[in-house]
């Protein structure tokens, strides 16, 4: 079944001095998604959401918001989309409420009331309703940050672009722009850019990973916890194990075992091909004749990180 | 930071308007920045410092005119161009050093890119700039100075014409218009404030030196020429005057044109 996209780029190129900031970008976001957009720093992320909001020029390839061609529609598409700089920008002598007025005014075309009534819903969604009167310029970069995402949320685009929403903020402001983008989930399309992957495990559905200007990883985190068959399990054993973990890395379903001597113990992690054949057997095989004694056992799954640091890591040049 | 639920308005079925054409969007941009400018300290004050400059200088020459023996005033031309001279200085040095950062100051702390992330098309917010600029221009440094020229010179028995007051409007208008799309279109072609400031002035002293000898060519000739025809009646250069509005459309289509083609 085809997914609709809300966003595709097809072979997106940008060079600065010749230097390739895109090389090849193909980039697809799912209507009703929330897509973490991956990269280390100067990946390229920035200018791909740029790109994506005609603020930057690609060299070459296609952006289509919602279908439509970014080169040729005219500025009325980006009405479909909000935007969150990675360091946003509101006129320090407006209020909050002044802010979000100007921001929806330029955005759409509505009724006084109905303006009224959206500004002081988004004041809410961000948490902002009891300093809607104060000017921006006293506001703290979390709330900043909060005020910039209710301006780019105010006139409920189908799209949001957020860069780097969470980057700059402590460990409270970030734990509040996570849950905005959650309850932020069932209303809008969401493609957010960031270097934290912790955040994407927590809120994302899809997940894209750039490295120099190349996307290295595209697919749904359904889809990446799957492909990351297999798993790994934690062993603390003591006792004469040397020889036993030798027999048990020649069994066919274990793929590798690696050890590590703490003291009297031995540090195990087997990494297993077939996870059901590990749950019956691998316990039975290492304790079997009684001298090998397991103090602690757990199951590891691989998380985005290791993908991630494999992808990036592994095209080192 | 609240735990509540979204409101039913954030849930409600998307019928929220629709996007807002050029026109609209341009009002509202010219009124946000004309806004800025009345609102902050700097407008005010540099409307009082073009008062003094032309008003000043004004009143200042027709009490010299009329404290003078008869023919003691060798060139009363040069009295009558006088508070146009320092409104040609005045004015030039306010708008470049108040449209210097139009363009580059906002391309540096993101706001354009804030706006021109919304539907807002760049020419649009070119204009609105440039519109803004020149209203507030027009009124800190034309209209109020020349309502105060008036004044003094109705006091001292030399009142403008109400074709000659418009005349002179015009003239000085055009003037302020020439000197923001010079700016403008310099913000354009450099990416620090001082490269700007520094093309803009540079083009302003180079046409003051020149613009006395081509008094009917030259936009920096406008003051000489409104002298001359205030004191005599001489016409003003038709040529000059459309040179200029020529000049100041070429220079506003081209940082259009230029800023079309930047990264923000």
């Amino acid at each position: 079944m085809s997914v609709p996209l809300a966003l595709r780029t097809d072979d997106l190129v940008k060079r600065y001095g010749g230097a390739a900031v895109l090389d090849g970008v193909d980039l697809r976001v799912a209507r009703g998604t929330i897509t973490g957009f991956l990269g280390p720093n100067g990946a390229g992320k920035t200018t791909t959401l740029k790109s994506i909001l005609g603020l930057v020029r690609p060299d070459a390839g296609r952006i289509r918001l919602f279908g439509e061609d970014v080169a040729t529609a005219g500025p009325a598409l980006r009405s479909r989309v909000g935007w969150l700089a990675q360091e946003p920008r509101v006129h320090g002598h407006l209020t909050a409420r002044e802010a979000l007025r100007h921001a929806l005014r330029l955005s759409r075309t509505t009724a006084d009331d109905e303006a009224a009534e959206r500004v002081e819903a988004s004041l809410e969604l961000v948490g902002l309703s009891d300093r809607a009167d104060r000017a921006v310029r006293g506001f703290s970069g979390g709330e900043r940050q909060r005020l910039g995402l209710a301006q780019a949320w105010i006139h409920r685009p189908e799209l949001l672009i957020l860069d780097e929403p969470a980057a700059s903020l402590d460990p409270m402001g970030r734990r509040d722009v996570l849950r905005i983008l959650e309850r932020l989930r069932a209303e809008t399309t969401i493609l957010f850019s960031t270097h934290l992957l912790d955040d994407v495990e927590r809120v994302a559905d899809a997940v894209a990973i750039l490295d120099r200007g190349r996307l290295r990883l595209q697919c749904s985190m359904d889809e990446l916890r799957a492909s990351t068959q297999g798993a790994t399990y934690h062993l603390v054993v003591q006792g004469a194990a040397m020889a036993r973990l030798a027999r048990l890395a020649e069994l066919p379903w274990i793929e590798r075992v690696v050890t590590e001597r703490n003291g009297t113990e031995l540090d195990v992690r087997v990494h297993v091909r077939d996870e059901r054949k590990a749950e019956t057997e691998l316990l039975a095989a290492l304790t079997e004749g009684g001298d090998v004694r397991v103090r602690s056992f757990a199951l590891e799954r691989p998380r985005l990180e290791d993908v991630f640091v494999h992808l990036t890591e592994g095209n080192a040049a | 930071m609240t735990d509540t639920a979204p409101s039913p308005l954030l849930l409600a079925p998307r019928a929220d308007g629709r996007a807002p054409g050029a026109l609209h969007v341009l009002l509202v941009l010219v009124r946000f920045e004309a806004r800025r400018w009345w609102l902050r300290p700097t407008g005010w004050i540099q409307t009082a410092v073009y008062l003094a400059a032309v008003a000043g200088i004004g009143g200042a020459a027709v009490l010299q005119a009329a404290s003078a023996a008869p023919g003691a005033v060798a060139d009363p031309t040069e009295l009558l161009m006088a508070p146009f001279v320092m409104h040609l200085l005045f004015a030039s040095a306010g708008v470049i050093l108040t449209a210097q950062g139009a363009i580059v100051g906002e391309r540096h702390d993101g706001t354009a890119a804030w706006v021109l992330a919304r539907p807002v098309g760049r020419p649009v917010w070119l204009a609105s700039k440039g519109l803004a600029l020149l209203g507030s221009f027009v009124v800190s440094s034309v209209v109020l100075p020349l309502a105060a020229l008036q004044a003094v010179w109705t006091f001292g028995g030399m009142a403008m014409t109400p074709t000659q007051l418009l005349v002179a409007g015009l003239a000085m208008s055009l003037t302020v218009a020439f000197w923001l799309a010079v700016t403008l279109l310099a913000g354009t072609l450099f990416d620090s404030r001082g490269a700007v400031s520094g093309l803009a002035f540079g083009t302003l002293f180079v046409l003051i030196q020149v613009g006395q000898r081509w008094t009917g060519l030259l936009p920096s000739g406008i003051p000489f020429e409104l002298g001359r025809w205030l004191h005599d009646g001489t016409p003003m250069a038709v040529t000059g005057l459309v040179l200029t509005v020529g000049l100041a459309l070429a220079t506003a289509a081209l940082a259009t044109h230029r800023f079309s083609r930047m990264d923000l």
